[in-house]
């Protein structure tokens, strides 16, 4: 009975009902059902387990059951429930059906093995998830909302048009199967791929953040609702990155890909002013590890991913709950209009401090996935790798788990007097509850994580080498945030950062309006010429031809005969030379 | 507990966890990790250049609000 029900359909189910129940508790108790009872059947849904059928004369595979999915399906549902419980005070039918819908589609694509069933569900992360920014119901989150939903169709699209011509150029809809299951759109070099696995890389580059293609990514996630950004930051960058572990592992080009990732975001973390968006830049940089260990491929590398992508859902979801709290509750998430709200939000506050340790401390969950991956990189001596994540690992601790607790909850307030606010609400906080116990239950019996991924390996988070390291890293940041603080650098100012959404937003607007401006001042100043240049020759040959004219006068039949003999001459002059 | 205390703290700990270098000898799979403090110096440096790079984006790249795409 278990095998036969497709992961994620008990969510998607649930989310197409919860608007036809009664509102109240009947729908609040259906909202946390629906996530409980798909977390109940990931978990029991046993390993191996293929659901096929037949379109057309194509077979497609939408349930692969294996270990790798199986991680990403539990804490998909489990985010779901968290998230669930978090938004229980809503009684918004938007936002209570379209959140389950998303998380649905996100955990049912990560047991496809064929392109097209991933496709569908990808495609329907984009369409549900756009409706939790909607959900806000202004001008703002209206646009946010439709270029959000421009680029992940697109990605769509892409994975769609890839698979298309993967399939054409002879490779199988089937990305996964048994004896293959990494891998399957795997090229080494550039000039070897096809432009099938491109398009499909694009694709999943698109929803990972790659850099560049990231900045749907700091623009849409603080413009959601509260809740819905907790939703949000969960499910579709952590389904890319399962897709790009799956179809790319031992890729060898992701690396640098990821190891910009995990850096570049910091800078613009750093001093961002909106903590959700610092937040959205913390993301990314995480996603980089993951990208890093899809890259480097081996089976630590990969159970790295697993676990990271574990643990930084869990954590990621706490800090967005905790400033989505302070969001809900004050009206803003700047830093420059924040701090000192741990006395009137103390234990926000304290869950807040359990999400930024989580960040990578050790004890707590992100700790013991990225060391997976950095330890990866050393294996494998890739020494810049190495160096470079261990920076990344020290910075991402610098602004979110200092500066963000700092500037939300420990500075001076920026009026001198704290806002007249209350604690979240009960809902909020015993989402966040659960969220902190997870952090730390993860952190303190990994091998609750480890035993679920696809690999055995021998590693040992918790080696007085890495914890020593890890310490010493994290305390020198520590004093040098506490120098940053003493000469003034981190205080927050408001206003935007430019992204690179501007080339498309403001830049490429401008080149099109400056080139097309040209191109019709020079097809007007042409048109110009032409009509004086025909207007001339109309003048002339009115001027040559008209009554009293030279060419308007009657010719004698003489004239015209001698003038017909000298051009016949002229001829046969020509036709001897 | 005064900020000024909380920094001191910080800094004792930071010292004290840079010299478990001369307690315990790691075996890292490169030789500079076992420079004694080195990843205390990664944290540091690394988190004043961040600093510093980030408030250099912030000179080319911020905008005020009204003034934002």
């Amino acid at each position: 009975m278990i095998a036969q029900i497709p992961p994620g359909l008990i969510l998607i189910v649930g989310a197409l009902l919860l608007p036809l129940l009664p509102a109240g508790t009947v729908r609040k108790t259906a909202s946390l059902l629906a996530p409980l009872l798909g977390l109940i059947h990931v978990w029991l849904i046993p390993d191996g387990t293929t659901l096929s059928l037949q379109v057309l004369e194509y077979e497609l595979t939408p349930v692969r059951v294996d270990d790798f999915s199986r991680v990403f399906g539990i804490v998909f549902h489990l985010a779901a429930l968290l998230a669930s419980v978090y938004q229980l005070h809503l009684s918004d039918a938007v936002q209570q059906a379209a959140a389950p819908l998303y998380a649905g589609c996100a955990a049912a694509a990560v047991f496809a093995a064929d392109l097209i069933s991933l496709f569908v569900f990808w495609e329907g992360t984009a369409i549900a998830s756009v409706f939790l920014i909607w959900a806000k119901r202004d001008e703002q989150s209206y646009r946010v909302g439709m270029r959000y939903l421009v680029i992940q169709v697109l990605s769509g699209v892409l994975l769609l048009a890839g698979s298309l011509m993967h399939f054409r150029d002879g490779g199988s809809l089937h990305w996964i199967i048994d004896g293959r299951p990494f891998g399957g759109l795997w090229f080494e070099n550039w000039g070897d791929a096809k432009l099938g696995q491109l398009l499909i890389l694009a694709a999943f580059g698109i929803k990972a953040a790659f850099p560049l293609l990231h900045s749907w990514l700091p623009d849409a996630y603080p413009e959601a609702t509260p809740t819905g950004t907790v939703w949000l930051s969960a499910f579709t960058t952590k389904l890319a990155v399962y897709a790009l572990a799956r179809g790319f592992a031992h890729a060898e080009w992701l690396i640098p890909i990821g190891v910009v990732m995990a850096l570049w975001p910091s800078i613009l973390a750093t001093v961002e002013d909106d903590l959700r968006k610092l937040l959205a830049y913390a993301l990314n940089t995480q996603l980089g590890y993951m990208v890093v260990g899809a890259g480097i491929g081996t089976p630590l590398a990969l159970n790295g991913v697993g676990a990271h992508a574990f643990g930084h859902i869990l954590y990621k979801g706490l800090l967005f709950m905790a400033i989505g709290a302070v969001l809900y509750r004050v009206g803003t998430a700047r830093a420059s209009e924040l701090g000192g709200l741990w006395r009137k939000m103390p234990y926000t506050a304290a869950f807040c401090v359990i999400g930024c340790l989580a960040v990578s401390f050790p004890g707590f969950c992100g700790y013991v996935g990225k060391g997976m991956i950095i330890t990866a990189a050393g294996e494998e001596h890739l020494t810049g790798v190495f160096v470079l994540l261990e920076l990344g690992a020290a910075w991402v601790f610098l602004h979110t788990s200092l500066r963000l607790p700092w500037a939300a909850f420990f500075a001076p307030p920026p009026a001198g007097s704290l806002p007249e606010v209350a604690e979240a609400p009960r809902s909020m906080l015993a989402a966040m509850a659960g969220a902190a116990f997870c952090c730390i239950a993860v952190g303190l019996f990994p091998h609750f994580v480890y035993d679920l991924l696809p690999f055995e390996t021998d590693y040992h988070a918790y080696s007085v080498g890495h914890v020593l390291g890890s310490l010493q890293m994290l305390l020198g940041a520590t004093v040098a945030f506490v120098v940053a603080l003493k000469f003034g650098l981190l205080s927050p100012r408001a206003g935007v950062l430019l992204d690179s959404d501007w080339l498309y937003r403001v830049g490429a607007p401008a080149v099109i309006r400056t080139v097309g401006g040209a191109a019709v001042g020079a097809w007007a100043s042409m048109r110009e010429w032409l009509f004086g240049a025909a207007k001339d020759l109309a003048e002339q040959v009115r001027r040559w031809h008209s009554p009293g004219g030279p060419l308007g006068e009657p010719w004698p039949i003489g004239t015209a005969a001698l003038a017909a003999a000298c051009m016949l001459i002229a001829f046969l002059v020509l036709g001897y030379l | 507990m005064s900020a000024r205390n909380l920094a001191i703290g910080v800094v004792v700990l930071a010292v004290l966890a840079a010299g478990g270098d001369f307690i315990y000898h790691r075996h890292g799979h490169f030789d500079f990790e076992e420079i004694p403090g080195f990843f205390s110096a990664l944290g540091l440096v690394g988190g004043l250049v961040m600093v510093a790079l980030g408030l250099a984006a912030r000179t080319l790249l911020r905008r005020d609000v009204e003034d934002a795409p």
